[in-house]
């Protein structure tokens, strides 16, 4: 029977032995979270470990003499035992330090709460502009293309967002620089000086990843439109916007929000050649900064902390899915 | 109401991000009202704001600024007046007169004695300052007095070294006031209110973005330059970070930015269209060898060989052949540096397979210029004359700990010198003395011709027999193969429409810039 609540292949929760399916789901994302922490901390010291040459012999330049390194490094804190070095490391975690650069001798939490607002304004406003555009696109398409209909459209569409969701971004962001701030003059070419130096790379982050999206959307929307549920729908002669709002949107939301889970977090700590196209003042660029300079804390801290905003991301999306589909909240999509 | 919570977290967490960010953007430095800011473009981030410790183009940049020095160099290493207005010197000693009213950031006065704390921390071992061994020799004390009274600042030397003038008027010896003295590490992080000695103030410190200087009102102590730019001194330099050359060029092309420096192809871009291009030498390349015992380069014969399977010109396309093929391990703008290429072992391929045939060789280099283009250019020479070669293509830090600090396994390296006082001194000190970590001589060469044309050429402050001192030094390191020069990579210093400035002994001088009108 179709009412006024969604449809679809909805079930009840299932229930977990005698514990609430909501405290099961956040006691299993909470032990998974204190694993991924205790993890990154433990991989992250080891990596920088791992990571050939010497960042005092870096630091110090070509000409400084073995005397200079070496005071260099007692400075640093890198002549002590690598268990000494962990034990002040994950001491200082606990405290909420982060340490100290190398390079600046800033506190790592400064650098990333400098740089971290940055790189999240780009990675958010690309995610809810991709979500703004590549939803509807998507399932307009799927809508327009149902059945077999308007070939040409749907040829255009694959093609077109094939092409811009295979073009790499630092590509996409050099043309628009190109367009709009050296031949036509009306966007900044690079800085973030202003809001409108937001839109270029914005759109070079977003653009690839609505198209990528939209193709996903209009597939799993075609795979709706199938559904015995959505025939009944038509049947009842709905008016488009109910039909397709509430009783088709509702079930694209688990992939698509996934898929935006997924980007976001991937954005968060993935938008260095973007940045640095754009030379905007962002995480990423200064990650590559550090890691060319062998800035252990600021690497360290980075890593740590975007590793901690995937995860959280990722518990929110989970929150999400089981918010829309309580079946999810058992870690399984079936009944 | 689940889609309307989640539509409202999503927009409260834009928001926040935007107003985080906004808070960000709303500190950019802003040029003072009415007076429109010179705009700089750095290519890194300073590694420190303490003139004594700078070590990279950046670091020297911000330290001129703020810095004066008490000589300073115009075009061909000429030495010019700075804090001193002039100054006396034989190769053991100096005496300079301060220029009347001198005044440090914060108005008070900057007296000799002042300038005399400054120069004795920057010697200090303790400080372990870069420079000092340009400026007073390799370990050799100086000690500095000061005269209030006459105003003059007198250092003098524990043995004979002709290049102390150029040597104090690097960055590194910039003066620093009393209260950076008394705060190091606040120096090293920024700005000490009353530290600075130029023209030019530290007000805003946005670390990995930029910076802004302000003019200091009546200060007259500038470096002065035969060629003057035009046009007038900016109130306010604007410093943002650009590390992408590309971007850069952009925002050059835009007119965002004022200047910036260009080792990559896009300073093509402006040579013409209105800006100002002043290209130089920035790297100087090179190959040492490892000459300890047991090591191929200890051969004479291998070395040779090897300077005859290279073709420096061959070399020197892989950069894009804009560099000078060099005859010496620093370019002909060099003072005294080696023109003749009769001194130099020419290639000869047939010759070098003799030698080389089977011959094991590991190459290490940093791929810090272009990839290590030339690393592997030196490689495909060396196995195309029969050497087995190996390359270790590594990044500079490794390539530092692994050569410069002799912790790994290379017979020979690519050596990317770069050479900021423009002078055979700086390289020649990477060649000669102790080894590590005593010493920098990373090669490990004993070339004792080499040391005593160089004791030689640093015992006079005669130019002609400075020359000849040099050209003793440079005929025993080129004889012996020690070296195998190569040539130079170029860097291009761009001023937009509108802009001018002073590049002299291959760099630009900061607090030299000007807006024309």
């Amino acid at each position: 029977m179709i009412g006024e609540t969604a449809v679809g292949p909805k079930a009840p929760a299932a229930r977990g032995r005698g514990l609430h399916p909501w405290a099961g789901f956040l006691l299993r994302r909470l032990a998974g979270l204190a694993v991924a922490l205790a993890a990154l901390v433990v991989v992250t010291f080891l990596m920088m470990q791992l990571i050939p040459g010497d960042p005092a012999r870096a630091l110090a330049g070509d000409t400084a003499t073995g005397a200079q390194v070496e005071q260099l490094r007692h400075e640093l804190g890198l002549d002590r035992p690598l268990t000494e070095q962990f034990t002040s490391y994950a001491t200082g975690l606990l405290h909420g330090d982060l340490g100290q650069s190398f390079q600046t001798r800033e506190p790592v939490a400064q650098v990333i709460g400098s740089r971290l607002p940055f790189t999240a304004e780009l990675a958010l406003l690309a995610i809810v502009l991709v979500l703004l555009l590549a939803v509807p696109l998507g399932m307009a398409v799927a809508i327009a293309t149902r059945g077999g209909r308007r070939g040409r459209l749907d040829a255009a569409f694959t093609f077109v967002t094939g092409l811009v969701g295979a073009t790499p971004e630092y590509v996409l962001g050099t043309l628009l620089v190109l367009v709009f701030a050296i031949t036509l003059g009306v966007l900044p070419a690079a800085g973030a000086a202003s809001v409108t130096a937001l839109i270029l790379p914005v759109a070079a982050i977003a653009l690839p990843a609505t198209c990528v999206l939209a193709r996903i959307v209009r597939r799993e929307t075609a795979g709706v439109l199938e559904q015995d549920y959505m025939r009944t729908a038509r049947g009842r002669r709905l008016p488009p916007l109910r039909l397709y709002a509430r009783h088709a949107l509702p079930n694209l939301l688990t992939g698509t929000l996934t898929m935006g889970g997924l980007t976001l977090a991937g954005l968060l700590g993935g938008t260095v050649i973007v940045e640095s196209v754009f030379n905007w003042p962002g995480l990423g660029s200064r990650v590559v900064q550090a890691i060319l300079n062998r800035d252990y804390p600021v690497i360290q801290g980075t890593v740590l902390v975007l590793g901690v905003l995937a995860t959280l991301l990722n518990m929110l999306v989970d929150l999400l899915l089981g918010l829309l589909d309580p079946r999810t909240l058992n870690g399984r999509n079936a009944p | 109401m689940i889609r309307a919570r989640t539509t409202a977290s999503a927009v409260a967490a834009v928001s926040a991000a935007l107003l985080a960010s906004a808070c960000t953007t709303s500190s950019v430095p802003e040029s003072a009202s009415g007076d429109r800011a010179f705009r700089v473009a750095l290519t890194s981030d300073a590694n420190t704001f303490d003139p004594a410790k700078g070590t990279a183009a950046s670091d020297y940049t911000l330290a001129r600024l703020q810095y004066a020095t008490l000589v300073n160099r115009d075009a061909g290493n000429k030495i010019t007046p700075g804090l001193a207005e002039k100054w006396e010197s034989s190769p053991t000693s100096a005496t300079f007169t301060l220029r009347k009213g001198l005044t440090c950031s914060d108005g008070k006065p900057l007296s000799a004695t002042d300038v005399a704390a400054s120069l004795r921390r920057f010697a200090d071992p303790k400080t372990a300052g870069s420079g000092v061994a340009m400026a007073f020799g390799p370990g050799a004390p100086a000690t500095f007095t000061a005269d209030d009274a006459a105003g003059t600042v007198t250092v003098k030397l524990g043995r004979p070294w002709a290049d102390l003038l150029t040597g104090l008027a690097l960055p590194n010896a910039g003066v620093v006031c009393a209260p950076g003295l008394k705060d190091p590490q606040a120096l090293a992080r920024g700005p000490v209110p009353g530290a600075g000695s130029n023209g030019y103030t530290l007000t805003t410190v946005q670390r990995g973005r930029g910076y802004t200087f302000k003019l200091r009102d009546g200060f007259n102590a500038f470096a002065q330059y035969a060629q003057e730019p035009q046009g007038e001194r900016p109130k306010t330099l604007e410093i943002s970070l650009v590390s992408n050359e590309s971007t850069l060029a952009n925002q050059l092309s835009t007119g965002a930015v004022d200047y910036g420096a260009f080792t990559g192809p896009d300073a093509a871009r402006f040579r013409s269209g209105g800006y100002t291009l002043k290209a130089a030498p920035l790297l100087r390349m090179f190959v040492v060898f490892n000459e300890r015992s047991g090591r191929p380069g200890a051969d004479p014969k291998i070395r040779k060989a090897v300077a005859q399977a290279l073709d420096p010109a061959a070399f020197n396309k892989v950069y894009g052949g804009k560099g000078e093929v060099m005859k010496s391990w620093s370019d002909s703008t060099t003072p005294c540096a080696n023109t003749d290429a009769a001194s130099v072992t020419g290639p000869d391929t047939a010759a070098a397979k003799k030698t080389l045939a089977g011959v094991n060789l590991k190459i290490t280099g940093t791929n810090a210029i272009a990839g290590g283009a030339g690393n592997a250019y030196v490689q495909e020479a060396l196995r195309a004359a029969g050497a087995k070669a190996s390359l270790r293509n590594v990044d500079n830090a490794t390539w530092a700990t692994d050569v410069l600090a002799n912790k790994g396994d290379w017979d020979l390296t690519v050596m990317a010198h770069l050479n900021f006082p423009g002078t055979l001194t700086s390289g020649a000190l990477l060649l000669t003395g102790p080894v590590p970590p005593e010493g920098r001589n990373f090669g490990g060469i004993e070339n004792d011709a080499f040391t005593a044309g160089i004791a030689e050429a640093e015992g006079t402050t005669d130019q002609a027999a400075q020359c000849a001192g040099w050209a003793k030094a440079q005929k025993a390191l080129l004889e012996r193969d020690d070296v195998v020069p190569l040539a130079t990579v170029p860097v291009a210093f761009v001023l937009g429409k509108g802009a001018d400035g002073v590049v002299v002994n291959g760099a630009a001088d900061p607090a030299s810039f000007r807006i024309k009108s």
